[in-house]
């Protein structure tokens, strides 16, 4: 029986570009946070072995100050760690894992041929990307040496199997014998599932990095034994992306917008990311940096997305045998042949422009009066 | 709205008053009189003066240019005009600046104000037009007479032909939508986009710079790691060198001790055999006892030489030195003795004879005595001297022998010969020597020792190491050492210089966060950018629409009236949707722009048009009056004639008022009854 730690996809020194330059630093300040709190989960509940399945670096240009810091990190472990590079920080010529040295307790699967090593009474196999593309698949044809007790740590996707991140099947993993297979690529934790006998699981991303990794992120700790594989899902302490879709069709000032907005929000949001997407007929133009600045006291940083429609008031003067009217039909006209979303966006953002022109108002896009 | 009365103070008319006629109104005035300032009074009257206009270096702002010239007063003036079938006053002060500082309508009879009439709105209120399109259009003077556009005459004149308001412009929307694109995009360097875009490169370029160095850093930092892993396993060598070589040192030492224990057993074996009976067996003694053995010898040979040179010395003094003399003696004493004999016999002679016989051997013989006890004499003291010196080398050598003897005895020799000594001495002096060798070989052996128990040191107790002795020579893994060393510190220094870089270069987290931040700000604007243009093609193909309806209106009034000045030489104007292209075809039906024409038919086309545009536009309440200052000057009398006909006809609808500095427009009218 060994106990476990299992995590994934740290993507250390990520840009978090969704983020305000101040705020990006304040996150990647946090992401090492979240290092050392899996460093002392691990040691706290007596872990046997720590998995990494990759992506640990964001880039193969990670900073040498962050891989410094993960060294001197895992030196801290009272367990051995096992990291199988996967296709963002594969162990490639100028991989960051090669800047450092590494703890004794820290062995690299710097091969993407699978290895053993010998972990107390249990056998840990990796292999490692060691190219940005690894079609493998690396499982496939493995299998365990008779009567051994073996986990297994790997970046793979085992969603496409055309992937170019080595695909991996149910099949390969249902004949493996592993007791668990770590894996990791898969932002979204998995849960616990079954091949054959062998249990795997993608635990997630320890942080989210943007609004398309939202909610609660963590890993996974519990015990791996010849009888049963029992692992719970540990939340990591960190700021979650939030995104609230706020109909802007009954209000008609950014005051009003804000308060709607406020009403949609969560208790307990202050440390988390939200993104409000504005949403329906917008009977007035929105100004997105003053929507922020109403905003801004929610949550630790508050974005908006404007993916509101023209009012259709706006529409009004269509039949008028007027300019207006004579614009908004060409326009109507011109939305109506569009080709795509994008051609029908900016022919929508043309009647708002163009309308706005017409009647002799401001117009505010992006916190700039135009 | 007709003029009805003007008093003016205002600019050189101090005071000045002219009364109006319903109709066309022909004032001539010779230059200086006040006609351009009469027209600019009346559009005083009505629309203030524009407070923005500023003096140039070629003009004068109206403000200023209208301040009377007599000085201590403000320019102002009354306009007596009919309003909805009312005689009404209007009063109005302009300040210094040409701000209106007070301003009255009131009707002239009831002397009540009239609130729909404002300092702001009169002019628009009576005239149907603001400043801008009544300059355009009833206000002609010969300076302006091209119409050239307006914001507001081109709301006017889309309102005319479509069902929408009048609030709407397409110049003006276009000129709005330029605003926001010149926001966006002034050029290549000015506006929003300009800048972001200048951002981001520099944000891509310094990003592309750390991320390159933090490439090269994980590069150089893996070669330091390597470089260090050599320098690991070469320290390891060395140590296992030193490790055998301490081991080694160790079973050396234990050796040394070994064979320095042996040897001074041999030592003490041999110098025990030396001494044994209290023998001392000192090399001093040794060639002492040498020395003197040949001293012995030596003396031994002196002895039987002087022994040798004192036996025939002996034997010749043993010898009979006298028997010659003692012969002669005798026989001389026996015949001396026979001669007394004789004599007593007395034989004389012979007994005389026989003495003398005998004196002469005896004398012969006393000499011969002498001389042979002289001989004697010094033979006995050359014996005695030779015999003295044996006794001396006899002694010597006996005391040499003595002396050789004791050495001999203290080196425990006893010999009964000299040869035996000899031997013996031989063999001493060999057993010296090998104990010599011996003690020498035991000071070596204990000097390696001593050396080896320091090198041991504390690895005295060392184990014996583990894995084989390296193949390499310890000097050599030293150098090796050295040289990775060396390049270690230069790797080393390579690194801290990237790090260093790396920090100074900024936070790349910061900067690629502001690198989308302005990505996306770029994207946004781009489709801004893109939208206006659209929104702007868009503008100007709805009013190219209303166009299409409206200038061929005004296309058919100009050209009515342009064919009646030109007597029918010009049937077809066509107007550009901006008003301000002009063409016009004659009998030919080749269309020409305004600009082929002479002046005076260019005047003559121009005016056509700004007629036509007046009866379409000057509405109000009540036709708005025209006012034309010096506007047929360079028509020439036939067409000046159509011209007044037109002018003539348009008011029976609508007052006109013309300034001119001839008299020539009062005679034809005068002649054709008209006035």
């Amino acid at each position: 029986m060994a106990r476990i730690l299992h995590c994934a996809d740290l993507h250390l020194d990520s840009p978090y570009k969704a983020l305000s330059p101040e705020k990006a630093a304040i996150m990647r300040k946090e992401q090492k946070e979240a290092v050392r709190f899996i460093v002392g989960l691990a040691n706290d509940e007596r872990a046997d072995i720590l998995l990494i399945s990759g992506d640990l670096f964001d880039g193969k240009d990670a900073l040498y100050e962050t891989v410094l810091f993960l060294s001197d990190e895992l030196r801290k472990l009272n367990c051995a760690a096992f990291i199988a590079p996967g296709n963002h920080d594969y162990y490639g010529f100028r991989s960051p894992y090669r800047s450092v040295s590494w703890p004794q307790n820290v062995h690299i699967f710097t091969d993407s041929g699978i290895s053993r090593v010998q972990c107390g009474n249990i056998a840990v196999y990796g292999a490692g990307f060691d190219s940005p593309d690894v079609t493998g698949p690396l499982l496939s044809g493995f299998r365990v040496n008779d009567g051994e007790a073996a986990v297994m740590v790997m970046h793979g996707d085992m969603f496409s199997a055309n992937s170019p991140y080595n695909p991996i099947s149910e099949r390969d993993i249902a004949q493996s014998g592993l007791l668990y297979l770590a894996l990791g690529h898969v932002h979204a934790y998995s849960g616990i599932k079954k091949a054959g006998e062998t249990h795997y699981a993608y635990p997630g991303c320890v942080f989210g990095r943007g609004f398309d990794e939202q909610g609660e992120k963590g890993v996974l700790l519990g015990e791996v034994s010849r009888r049963d594989v029992k692992l719970d899902f540990i939340p990591v302490p960190g700021r979650r992306y939030i995104e609230i879709q706020v109909p802007a069709d009954k209000a008609s000032s950014i005051r009003e917008l804000a308060s709607s907005a406020r009403a949609s929000v969560l208790k307990n949001s202050e440390d988390d990311i939200i993104r409000f997407t504005l949403t329906g007929e917008a009977g007035f133009d929105i100004d997105s940096e003053s929507l922020i600045r109403e905003l801004s006291d929610l949550a630790f940083y508050v974005c908006v997305r404007d993916k509101t429609t023209p009012k259709r008031d706006m529409w009004e003067a269509l039949n008028e045998d007027s300019l207006k009217g004579i614009f908004l039909r060409r326009m109507k006209n011109a939305i109506e042949k569009a080709k795509d979303g994008e051609e029908r966006e900016k022919a929508e953002l043309a009647v708002r422009l163009g309308l706005a022109a017409l009647n002799g108002s401001d117009l505010n896009l992006g916190g700039e009066t135009l | 709205m007709k003029i009805l009365e003007a008093e003016a103070c205002f600019g050189t008319l101090r005071h000045k008053r002219l009364s109006f006629g319903g109709g066309l109104n022909v004032f001539s005035m010779p230059n200086e009189a006040g006609k351009s300032t009469w027209c600019a009074f009346f559009r005083a009257m009505l629309y203030g003066m524009p407070q923005r206009e500023r003096t140039g270096a070629s003009s004068l702002a109206e403000k200023e240019r209208y301040r009377p010239w007599s000085g201590g007063e403000d320019a102002s003036g009354t306009l007596t005009i009919l309003y909805k079938e009312r005689k009404v006053v209007l009063r109005r002060v302009f300040s210094e600046t040409g701000k209106t500082k007070e301003f009255r309508a009131y009707d002239a009879e009831t002397g009540i104000d009239l609130k729909e009439l404002g300092a702001d709105n009169c002019g628009e209120v009576l005239c149907g037009v603001g400043r801008e399109a009544f300059e355009k259009s009833g206000f002609i003077t010969h300076n302006s007479m091209s119409c050239g556009n307006s914001a507001e005459m081109e709301r006017k004149i889309e309102a005319l032909y479509t069902s929408g308001d009048e609030e709407t412009s397409a110049k003006e929307a276009q000129s709005r939508i330029d605003r926001m694109k010149n926001t966006i995009r002034l050029n290549k360097s000015k506006g929003l986009l300009p800048k972001l875009e200048e951002r981001l490169f520099e944000l891509q370029k310094a990003i592309e710079m750390i991320r390159s160095l933090a490439s090269k850093e994980t590069l150089v930092r893996s070669k330091m790691l390597e470089l260090e892993e050599k320098r690991a396993e070469l320290k390891s060598k060395i140590t296992s060198v030193e490790e055998h070589d301490a081991y080694d040192g160790v079973l050396k030492l234990a050796s040394a001790r070994e064979a320095a224990q042996k040897l001074q057993q041999e030592f003490d074996a041999a110098k025990k055999e030396i001494t044994c009976s209290g023998r001392t067996a000192d090399r001093e003694l040794l060639s002492k006892a040498w020395e003197l053995q040949a001293e012995a010898r030596e003396k031994r040979a002196e002895k039987r030489a002087a022994g040798e040179l004192l036996l025939p010395l002996q034997n010749d003094r043993r010898g009979a030195p006298r028997k010659k003399s003692a012969a002669l003696i005798a026989a001389g004493i026996l015949l001396m003795l026979a001669a007394a004999l004789l004599v007593l016999k007395g034989v004389y002679p012979l007994a005389g004879v026989l003495a003398l016989a005998g004196a002469l051997p005896t004398v012969f013989g006393f000499v011969l005595r002498k001389k042979e006890k002289a001989g004697a004499e010094e033979k006995e003291a050359k014996y005695m001297e030779a015999k003295k010196r044996c006794e001396t080398a006899l002694e010597d050598c006996e005391a040499s022998e003595r002396e050789l003897e004791k050495i001999l005895l203290s080196l425990g020799i006893h010999a009964d010969t000299q040869e035996q000594a000899a031997d013996a001495l031989k063999a001493l002096e060999r057993k010296v020597s090998e104990l010599d060798a011996l003690s020498h070989r035991l000071a070596a052996a204990k000097e390696a020792e001593a050396y080896l128990g320091l090198r041991a040191g504390s690895g005295a107790e060392a184990e014996k190491p583990g894995g084989p002795r390296p193949e390499g020579s310890l000097s050599e893994y030293k150098r090796e050492l050295a040289e990775l060393d060396a390049e270690h510190a230069s790797v080393f220094a390579e690194a801290s210089a990237i790090s260093g870089r790396i920090q100074q270069s900024g936070d790349l987290i910061k900067l690629e966060s502001e690198q989308e931040d302005a990505a996306v700000k770029i994207a946004r604007l781009r489709s801004v950018f893109d939208s206006l243009v659209l929104a702007q093609e868009t503008v100007e193909a709805s009013a190219s629409e209303i166009s299409k309806r409206v200038s061929p209106v005004i296309a058919k009034k100009a050209s009515e009236y342009f064919s009646r000045m030109t007597n029918g030489k010009y049937e077809k104007v066509l107007v550009s949707r901006g008003l301000e292209e002009l063409e016009a075809a004659g009998g030919d039906g080749v269309m020409r722009r305004i600009l082929w024409f002479s002046q005076g038919t260019a005047d003559e086309l121009y005016l056509s048009l700004r007629l036509a545009l007046c009866g379409l536009l000057l509405k109000g309440d009540g036709p708005a009056p025209l006012i034309l200052d010096d506007v047929l000057i360079s028509f020439d009398d036939e067409r000046l004639e159509n011209a007044l006909n037109v002018l003539r006809e348009i008011s029976e609808t609508r007052q006109v008022i013309l300034f001119s500095c001839h008299k020539r427009e009062l005679d034809r009218l005068e002649r054709n009854k008209v006035l």
